[in-house]
């Protein structure tokens, strides 16, 4: 049935915590019956009640508030009495409550607390009122049930202790035993068993000396009473009675009366009474009507006989009630210190064990008050020299996870502000696409309704789809200076001022078309060759210039730019000056930002979409140079940056160039212009190499192939090419190698080359950042005409007249 | 639980061929599922003759890429083998087989690893998807 309980249903296991908790009650009320012992003069300590304590766990509530009365009952029989229960029945009730909301380890401290100012003194006063026991007797039981409760409680928790782990002893909440509960139960048992052990050998050795004391002193009484008696001097023989306290009765041998003294006394015949003790020729007998046992010594007397020579025989007899009286007395004293002595040893347990756990106590409420996400609660000072150990872990723990929290909660506020941005960005890239789209359906519209009119529409559906072209311009450069990689890719050398002139070019009419005077200065320090993207280099001359451009009505832009070396690298300065109508104060710090520049500034019909200064400050500082601007508002603006470019190389024939017109150069999205360019491509597979000349071909490209890298070389030997594909794998000299001879070929013949490698994906990333000097990019085979248009689309931008 | 993906291509003749792609999903593809995407190639190429072109290239080069692989698995020869499933990842790139390029990398994973045991399966499924996709290269463009 143990094994199978926890198979059984929720009714089938409260049926079997009846069944056991009242055979725990039935056991324990046969041991209170039949296996109590006598302390002293009727004083029983009572064996059963540890397992009533039992059958109170066992039990389920609220029944087993009853379960110490039923083990207690057979002391009705025994006693001659109810009165012992109430009391009991109230430990029943106490424990029952406890159990109920989990205190487990105040048990024996309550147990403790409560026989002392309750119980003991619910019992005398029963026992003094009701069972009309006389006052010293009703102190001296009340208390022997004090202390013979707290030791039987104590048993009973050895017992339940003993056997929670079997399911049907206690509910799944009660097994959970704490270290609280376990340090309590040590130290009580310390200190409870030896004081128990020491009480019950005291008790039974005092009560042995009583009566040695009082037959000696009866025997004594007879010696005198027999001296007197043969002197026949019955006068002495009745003073010494009187004297002593004894009842006298002297015999002839045929069993008459010769002599009496006080013989009333001898009522209890043999019949009548019950031996409570015999010592040589005394004898103690009590009532055998009486059932409560210190009644019974209550009313005892010491009766004592001896035989005279002549036949004659002398009996003396004396009431024991008074000795055990006295013994009552003195031991009262006795008791009250054991009961105390048991009560201050579950009360100190259950201090011991508080201030043993309460450093334990507080790491638990500090810790729960982290987890709950208070910080008043204070970790513990003190403690031995693990908890402290294990105090300084939860810091360093808590700490860690604190500083988590934060990080987390920074995370958190900028990914949110991060989505927030996101969709402004995402709103305002509808509304700035839907606006010239919406133009040019309505002037589609327009022009199906009125076909001569379509002419004129043309015109408006132009500057529509020129207004999207640059919002796709400006996303993708943001996009491409917000990527690290890309700079990678890009990177090449290129001259300085050849770039700087390319740039400035086209600037220089429109300036002229529009009054305003535009002047570029172009220090000597620019003529020098420089490792980087020229691309980036070219957006933020080209989106500053452009920005003066459109922001001045009247008046001049000046460019100027120098260079200098700085660290081993190549420090590139520049200003863009402009006599237009400046920039708000308020804008001053917002205008970086995507989308935030130009509000405010444009004159009417001028359009702006605010990404080119982000743009601009993206590259400026992702090359770890600086950007700043001096503004007034209706005087002008000055933009100064530094751009870093790594390592340079000697300035190449010719010096600087001076600005001049040129056609003007967009850039495409995609679409790469290879018009005047002339391609190499080198792959021993005709299918891929199929490819590659195809999509080549499309863009404008002239193109020449070659089977191998040895013929590749021969090729490059014959022509100068701007632009070469070369295929990893390739028999003979493979692709780098061909890669090598080729950059040596333009050392020797100063013609720089763009170098493209087709590789496989998982060779793609070794190459990238291992050979950036040989290849200027990856691209991953099988080639996709999307992949290898952005990628050449950065090298050769497609011109205007391609879009 | 099958996952298809369905992709329609549309031959000049009139005749709506569907080209199927059908993937199991967690499972090997099988050269039942190997089928060229015309669709697809004219979104990457555009030009019909030039497709036409790389097709009949695809149609002589890929069985013979597919042999000499064949011979040097046989032979145990794995540098030859390895050359021979580089031939064959680019001829199947510029066809866009997505299906049958994984079993290409299979292949190549298997000599890369010294693992030549493991190999003539992956071979022969290739063998039987390349077969597959030169009889649809010959269709063209009535496929």
């Amino acid at each position: 049935m143990l094994l199978g309980y926890s198979r059984l249903s929720k009714r089938g296991r409260l049926a079997a915590r009846w069944i056991a908790g009242l055979a725990v009650a039935a056991v324990g009320a046969a041991l209170t019956h039949w296996f109590s012992f006598d302390l002293a003069f009727g004083l029983i300590f009572l064996t059963g009640n540890a397992f009533g304590v039992l059958a109170v766990f066992i039990l389920p509530w609220p029944v087993n508030i009853f379960g110490t009365v039923l083990t207690m009952l057979p002391t009705i029989a025994l006693w001659g009495h109810p009165w012992s229960l109430p009391p009991y029945l109230l430990e029943g009730l106490m424990l029952g409550i406890l159990l109920r909301r989990g205190h487990f380890d105040k048990i024996l401290v309550a147990e403790s607390l409560y026989w002392l100012f309750l119980g003991v003194p619910l019992t005398f006063l029963l026992y003094a009122s009701f069972f009309g026991m006389p006052a010293d007797g009703a102190v001296a039981a009340a208390i022997k049930q004090g202390a013979n409760a707290l030791v039987n409680a104590f048993l009973g928790v050895a017992l339940y202790f003993a056997g929670r782990r079997i399911p049907l002893f206690a509910s799944p909440s009660q097994r959970r035993q704490s270290g609280r509960e376990n340090l309590v139960f040590l130290l009580d048992g310390l200190l409870i068993v030896p004081l128990g052990v020491i009480l019950l050998f005291y008790m039974s050795n005092i009560h042995q000396i009583t009566v040695k004391n009082i037959t000696a002193r009866t025997s004594y009484a007879m010696s005198m009473a027999s001296e007197s008696l043969a002197e026949n001097s019955f006068t002495i023989l009745q003073t010494v009675l009187k004297e002593q306290g004894y009842s006298a009765l002297v015999l002839d041998p045929s069993g008459a009366t010769i002599w009496s003294y006080r013989p009333g006394y001898f009522e209890q015949s043999d019949a009548t009474s019950r031996l409570l003790g015999i010592r040589g020729t005394t004898i103690i007998l009590g009532s055998a009507h009486q059932s409560n046992p210190m009644r019974v010594w209550m009313n005892a007397v010491v009766r004592t006989r001896k035989d005279l020579p002549d036949g004659k025989a002398i009996f003396l007899e004396q009431p024991f009630g008074p000795y055990v009286e006295d013994f009552y007395r003195s031991i009262t004293a006795i008791f009250a210190f054991f009961l105390l002595m048991l009560t201050m040893a579950g009360i100190a347990a259950y201090a011991a064990a508080a201030v043993f756990l309460r450093p334990l106590e507080l790491l638990r409420r500090t810790a729960e008050s982290v987890q709950t996400g208070e910080r008043a609660a204070k970790w513990p000072e003190k403690g031995i020299q693990e908890i402290r150990e294990l105090r300084d872990s939860l810091v360093a723990m808590t700490g860690a996870v604190m500083t988590k929290e934060m990080e987390l909660g920074e995370a958190k506020a900028a990914a949110e502000s991060m989505l927030r941005r996101s969709e402004r960005y995402t709103a305002f890239i509808a509304h700035e696409v839907k606006a010239p789209l919406s133009a040019i359906l309505s002037a589609i519209e327009a022009g199906g309704e009125s076909p001569e009119s379509r002419a004129g529409l043309l015109p408006m559906i132009g500057t529509s789809l020129q207004r999207l072209v640059e919002l796709v311009d400006g996303l993708l450069d943001q996009a491409t200076a917000a990527s690290g990689a890309a700079e990678l890719r890009h990177r090449k050398p290129f001259a300085l001022a050849k770039e700087a002139e390319d740039t400035l070019a086209p600037f220089a009419i429109q300036a002229r078309r529009k009054g305003l005077s535009f002047t570029s200065t172009l220090d000597p320090s620019l003529a020098r060759t420089v490792v980087g993207d020229p691309l980036q280099f070219r957006q933020v001359l080209a989106n500053l210039v452009s920005n003066a451009l459109k922001y001045t009505d009247s008046g001049f832009v000046r460019v100027a730019l120098d260079a200098r070396e700085a660290e081993g690298t190549c420090l590139v300065r520049g200003s863009v000056a402009d006599s237009g109508r400046g920039i708000e104060s308020t804008l001053l710090d917002d205008m970086w930002k995507p989308f935030a520049a130009g509000k405010g500034r444009l004159a009417d019909g001028q359009s702006s979409h605010g990404l080119g200064l982000s743009v601009v400050r993206r590259i400026v500082e992702g090359s770890g140079g600086s950007i700043g601007v001096e503004s007034a508002e209706a005087r002008g603006s000055t933009f100064s940056f530094e751009l870093r470019f790594d390592g340079t190389a000697e300035a190449p024939a010719g010096g600087v160039p001076a600005a001049g017109p040129r056609p003007v150069i967009a850039r495409a999205a995609i679409v790469p212009d290879l018009r005047p360019v002339s391609v190499l491509v080198a792959d021993d597979d005709l299918l891929s190499r199929m490819a590659s000349v195809h999509f080549l071909q499309k863009w404008g490209g002239r193109i020449d192939e070659a089977e191998d890298g040895a013929e590749a070389l021969r090729l490059a030997e014959r022509k100068a090419y701007d632009l070469v594909l070369l295929d990893e794998h390739m028999p003979g000299a493979n692709g780098l190698e061909v890669a090598r001879r080729l950059r040596r070929m333009e050392g020797e013949k100063g013609r720089a080359r763009s170098h493209i490698l087709l590789s496989s994906a998982e060779s793609a990333e070794r190459f990238q950042p291992s050979v950036p000097d040989l290849i200027d990019a990856v691209a991953v085979k099988p080639l996709r005409a999307e992949t290898l248009g952005r990628l050449l689309a950065a090298r050769f931008p497609a011109s205007a007249d391609t879009l | 639980m099958r996952d298809r993906a369905h992709r329609a291509g549309y031959c000049e003749c009139g005749a709506a061929h569907r080209i199927v792609l059908v993937m199991h999903r967690g499972e090997r593809p099988d050269s039942d599922s190997i089928h060229l995407d015309f669709a697809d190639l004219r979104a990457e190429y555009g030009d019909e003759d030039f497709i036409a072109d790389i097709l009949r290239v695809f149609t002589l080069d890929c069985p013979s890429a597919m042999e000499r692989l064949d011979l040097a698995l046989s032979a145990g020869d794995v540098a030859e083998a390895g050359r021979a499933a580089h031939s064959l990842r680019n001829i199947l790139g510029v066809l866009r087989c997505a299906p049958a390029l994984k079993l290409v990398e299979e292949i190549a994973a298997g000599l890369r690893a010294g693992d030549l045991q493991s190999l003539p399966g992956p071979a022969a499924r290739l063998r039987g998807a390349i077969e597959v996709l030169v009889a649809e290269g010959k269709r063209f463009p009535c496929s």
